[in-house]
C-alpha cells in the first residue's frame, strides 16, 4: 500500500462526526504497525524511517526515544499520515482492526483527533491565535460529538477545568496569548482527549515548557490516560521523561527502532551500543562527573544508503559483521550468539528471533555484538 | 592541544596565580523594559526583568545561572555584555566601571568577555565561510595582518577540534555540534578572560552535548578561562558549574557553591526545581515525590508583593500562610556553609532544611553518590 501523505495542518480538532467507537479486544493489539517506511523527497531522497514493526496494546504507555533525526515523530506522525506533502509513506498501520493506509483523506480526519489524538511539542504554535480558546475546543466538540451551543460550551468549560485550568468558565473567552503555556498545553491535552481517543500520541509534550511545568505536564497526562485507559506514545528525547511515565521503550537510530524493552529493563540492562551511549552521556542531577562520556561522530546522513549497521561507525564495539550487514531487531538471547556467520538471517528468522516489539515481546536489540547485561557502567567507552 | 598563545602576545598567556581574584561583580543590577507606551497602547508601567541582582565571578571558575523562563538569567547576561543598558546598578569588570567608560574604551574591555549564543543554526552567517566567521572578532578588533589572522584561525579551528579544512566552508556543510564548535573558536579569536554562555548545548542533540561541554571544560582549563553559563538543564549545570545562582523573577533566591545547591538547597524554589527534573533511572524515579508547584511564574510586570515567590510556594501553607511572606521581600542573606559564602532569600530557609520535601527530594538525588565531590580546578 502506498499513499502519499495528508494535510500537516490538520491538527488534533479538525476532524468529521463521531469517533467510531473502538473494540477492545484481550487478544488482539490496538495498534499494528508492519513494515512501515517514510521517505521524504527534498532535493534528495532521504529515508526517515526505514521500514519499522511495532504493536501496542490497549492503555498502554509507550515511549519512542531518539534524537533529531532519528525518525520517532516522522514514524508517529505516520500513523495517521500527518506528515508534509513531500513525504511517501508506505507498510501497514492498523488501529483496532481497520487498516489506515488505504483510508481516503475524509475518513483519515474523522480518525485524527477522533480516535488517535495528539498532542504537539509546540503549545505557542498548535492553537489558532485569532480564536478563544472556547471555540477552539467547542468546535472539536461539535466535530467529534455533535455537540452545540450551550451544551459545547459547559463541556469545553468541564474540560478545561480537568486539565487544571482555573477559573475555566471565564476563561474560554480567552485568547492563546492571554494563556501561558504550561495553560496551553492543557489546552491541547483537553482538545485531544476530548472525543475519548484510544490512542493519544504526545510529540515531545513538554519539551517546550519550564521544568516545573513539566513536571505538573507529566503528572496530568499520566493521570489522564490512566483514567481513560488511554494508550499513549510519548516521544521524546529525554530519557529521564520515558523513565517516570512509560512501560516500554522503543529506541529509534536512523530510522530504525534499535532496541525495545520494558522500561525497567532498558534503563538496567540496555542491549544496544546506542542505547548505553546515550544514557552514559547524559548529564545527571544526582550526580557529578568530572567528565561526562561522550558518543564520537555524528548520525548518518539518512540521504545515503547505509551499507551494514548504521550506528557501526561510532561503535566501539563493532565486530566485521557490523560493517556489511544491517542486524535486524532480534531477541537479545539470539543476538548474544549472532556474531558467528553461521546465525544467517534466514537461521535467526526460524529461531525466532526476529521479532517485533510488542506488548508480549521480549527484550530485543539490532546488534551483532550487543553489550554484556549489565553494562550500566562505562564499558569500553574511551572518555572522548 | 598545541598551546594556542602566540608569542607576540604574552598578555594573553594565562597566569594562574590570578586565580580566584574577583573578575566580574554585578552590583545591584536592575533592568527595566517599558511596556505599553506609544500611541495606542496604554501606559502599562514597566517589566521589572532583572530587579536588583548582585554577585561576583572569580577568575577561573565557573558560575552557572539558573531559573525558568522570565526569570532574567538572559538579561542578565545581556547586561554583562553591554547588549541592554542597565536601568540602575554597576558592572564591575577587573575593578572598572563599566559605565565609566567612553566607547573607546569599552570596545577595548569588551574584547575580554565574549558571548556564545544558545542557537548555532541562528548565530553564525550563512554566507561566510567558517574562516570569515572565526576571524570577525580579529578585524572589527583590528588583529593583526591577515596572514596571522589566517594562521590564528587555523590554529582556533584545531582548538575546537575541527579540521582545517573546514575554514573553507560555509555553515551550512556543519551539523549543530560542528557550527557550536565554530561558535566557540569565534569567541576565543580575541583571547577571552570572560565567557558568558547563554544555553550552551540546549539546541544540540543528547550524544553531542557531551562533547561541547567537554570540549568548554578543556579550554577552561588550558585558558584559565572564566566562566557565566546561563542554563535551565539543572542536570547539565551540576556537571559543569563550581557555583550556582538560583533566579526568580528577576531575582537570585539562592547562591552557593553548586553541591552545597544540589545537597542542602535552603530555598524552597531551589527544592521545587530540584524535584522537578525527570532522572534517566526507574528506580530513582519510582521513589521520587515530586513537589508540583502551583500555576505558573506570575508576570515580571506585576511582581507578587514581600516574597516573590510566596504565590507558588510549597512551604507556605505547610506554615499556616505566615504574613511576612507576603508583607516583606526577603533579603539574600549568609547561609552559614563553610567558607563559601553562600546566601539564600527565605523568611524560613531554616524550616526548608528541616522539611519531608527537601530530605526526600535530596535523597533521591544523592542515590549514586559515584564520582561525587571531585571539586574542579581553579574554585576558591
Amino acid at each position: 500500500m502506498r499513499s502519499t501523505a495528508g494535510n500537516p495542518q490538520v491538527a488534533a480538532g479538525s476532524a468529521a462526526v463521531a469517533a467510531v467507537s473502538v473494540q477492545e479486544t484481550e487478544a488482539e493489539p490496538l495498534i499494528k504497525v508492519r513494515d512501515l517506511t517514510v521517505e521524504f523527497r527534498t532535493q534528495s531522497l532521504v529515508r526517515a524511517v526505514h521500514g519499522i514493526s511495532y504493536a501496542m496494546a490497549a492503555g498502554e504507555h509507550v515511549g519512542l526515544v531518539g534524537e533529531s533525526g532519528s525518525g520517532k515523530s516522522a514514524s508517529a506522525l505516520a500513523l495517521v499520515r500527518l506528515l508534509p506533502r513531500t513525504a511517501t509513506v508506505s507498510g501497514s498501520v492498523e488501529l483496532a482492526g481497520r487498516e489506515l493506509m488505504t483510508l481516503s483523506e475524509s475518513e483519515l480526519r474523522e480518525v485524527r483527533g477522533g480516535q488517535v489524538g495528539i498532542v504537539y511539542q509546540d503549545p505557542f504554535s498548535s492553537l489558532n491565535p485569532v480564536l478563544t480558546i472556547g471555540r477552539q475546543i467547542t468546535e472539536v466538540l461539535t466535530r467529534h460529538k455533535g455537540m452545540r451551543g450551550d451544551e459545547a460550551r459547559t463541556e469545553a468549560a468541564r474540560l478545561l477545568d480537568g486539565v487544571g485550568v482555573p477559573n475555566a468558565v471565564d476563561r474560554l473567552a480567552d485568547y492563546p496569548h492571554q494563556f501561558s503555556g504550561g495553560m496551553r498545553q492543557r489546552t491541547i491535552i483537553a482538545m485531544a482527549i476530548s472525543p475519548e481517543p484510544s490512542v493519544l500520541i504526545a510529540d515531545e509534550p513538554t519539551t517546550a515548557l519550564d521544568v516545573t511545568v513539566q513536571a505538573q505536564i507529566l503528572e496530568l497526562l499520566q493521570s489522564l490516560t490512566e483514567q481513560h485507559h488511554m494508550a499513549m506514545l510519548l516521544i521524546t528525547h529525554d530519557l529521564g521523561v520515558i523513565a517516570g511515565i512509560t512501560q516500554r521503550v522503543m529506541v529509534m537510530y536512523a530510522g530504525r527502532i534499535v532496541e525495545s524493552a520494558t522500561t525497567e529493563d532498558l534503563f538496567n540492562r540496555a542491549s544496544h551500543p546506542y542505547t548505553v551511549a546515550l544514557h552514559q552521556s547524559l548529564p545527571r542531577i544526582d550526580k557529578r562527573q568530572e567528565r561526562l562520556p561522550t558518543i564520537q561522530g555524528h548520525p548518518p546522513d539518512l540521504r545515503r544508503a547505509i551499507r551494514g549497521c548504521p550506528f557501526a561507525p561510532r561503535c566501539p564495539r563493532r565486530i566485521e559483521r557490523c560493517k556489511n550487514e544491517d542486524p535486524p531487531l532480534m531477541s537479545v538471547e539470539i543476538a548474544r550468539q549472532a556474531a558467528s556467520p553461521e546465525w544467517t538471517l534466514k537461521r535467526i528468522k526460524e529461531e525466532g528471533g526476529e521479532q517485533a516489539p510488542g506488548p508480549e515481546s521480549p527484550h530485543l536489540t539490532a546488534c551483532w555484538n550487543p553489550p554484556p547485561p549489565s553494562s550500566s557502567v562505562a564499558d569500553g567507552w574511551e572518555p572522548t | 592541544m598545541s598551546a594556542a598563545a602566540d608569542p607576540n602576545d604574552a598578555g594573553a598567556e594565562p597566569d594562574p596565580g590570578r586565580a580566584g581574584e574577583v573578575l566580574l561583580a554585578v552590583e545591584d543590577l536592575r533592568v527595566w523594559f517599558p511596556v505599553g507606551q506609544g500611541v495606542l497602547r496604554r501606559g502599562k508601567g514597566v517589566v521589572k526583568a532583572v530587579d536588583g541582582v548582585s554577585f561576583e565571578v572569580f577568575r577561573g571558575e565557573t558560575l552557572g545561572l539558573v531559573g525558568e523562563s522570565g526569570c532574567g538569567k538572559t538579561t542578565t547576561a545581556h547586561a554583562i555584555l553591554h547588549l541592554v543598558k542597565p536601568t540602575k546598578g554597576r558592572i564591575v569588570f577587573e575593578g572598572v566601571d563599566l559605565s565609566t567608560l567612553s566607547r573607546k574604551e569599552l570596545q577595548r574591555l569588551r574584547r575580554r568577555m565574549q558571548p556564545i549564543f544558545q542557537d548555532p543554526f541562528a548565530s553564525l552567517n550563512p554566507k561566510r565561510t567558517v574562516a570569515r566567521i572565526v576571524a570577525e572578532p580579529l578585524v572589527i578588533h583590528k588583529e593583526g595582518s591577515t596572514e596571522e589572522r589566517r594562521a590564528r584561525v587555523e590554529e582556533l579551528l584545531e582548538t575546537v577540534g575541527l579540521p582545517p579544512d573546514a575554514a573553507s566552508r560555509l555553515p551550512h556543510a556543519f551539523s549543530g555540534g560542528q557550527r557550536q564548535r565554530i561558535s566557540i573558536a569565534r569567541a576565543m579569536a580575541l583571547r577571552p578572560d570572560l565567557i558568558i554562555a547563554d544555553e550552551p548545548v540546549s539546541a544540540l542533540d543528547v550524544s553531542i552535548r557531551a562533547q561541547i561541554l567537554n570540549l568548554l571544560a578543556d579550554l577552561q582549563d588550558e585558558f584559565l578561562l572564566t566562566y557565566v553559563i546561563i542554563a535551565h538543564d539543572l542536570a547539565l549545570v551540576r556537571q559543569v558549574t563550581d557555583r550556582v545562582a538560583v533566579m526568580y523573577l528577576g531575582r537570585i533566591v539562592e547562591m552557593r557553591r553548586t553541591e552545597d545547591v544540589y545537597k542542602r538547597p535552603l530555598h524552597p524554589y531551589t527544592v521545587a526545581l530540584l524535584s522537578s527534573v525527570p532522572i534517566p533511572d526507574t528506580a530513582a524515579e519510582a521513589k521520587r515525590q515530586r513537589i508540583i508547584l502551583e500555576g505558573d511564574v506570575p508576570s515580571p510586570a506585576d511582581p507578587p508583593t514581600g516574597c516573590r515567590f510566596h504565590t507558588r510556594c510549597w512551604l507556605r501553607s505547610k506554615l499556616g500562610n505566615p504574613d511576612i511572606c507576603t508583607s516583606d521581600d526577603p533579603e539574600l542573606i549568609p547561609t552559614g556553609d563553610s567558607g563559601a559564602g553562600g546566601l539564600v532569600a527565605c523568611h524560613f530557609s531554616t524550616e526548608v532544611s528541616e522539611s519531608t520535601e527537601r530530605r526526600v527530594t535530596i535523597e533521591s538525588l544523592t542515590r549514586s553518590a559515584g564520582g561525587d565531590d571531585a571539586g574542579r580546578s581553579g574554585q576558591e
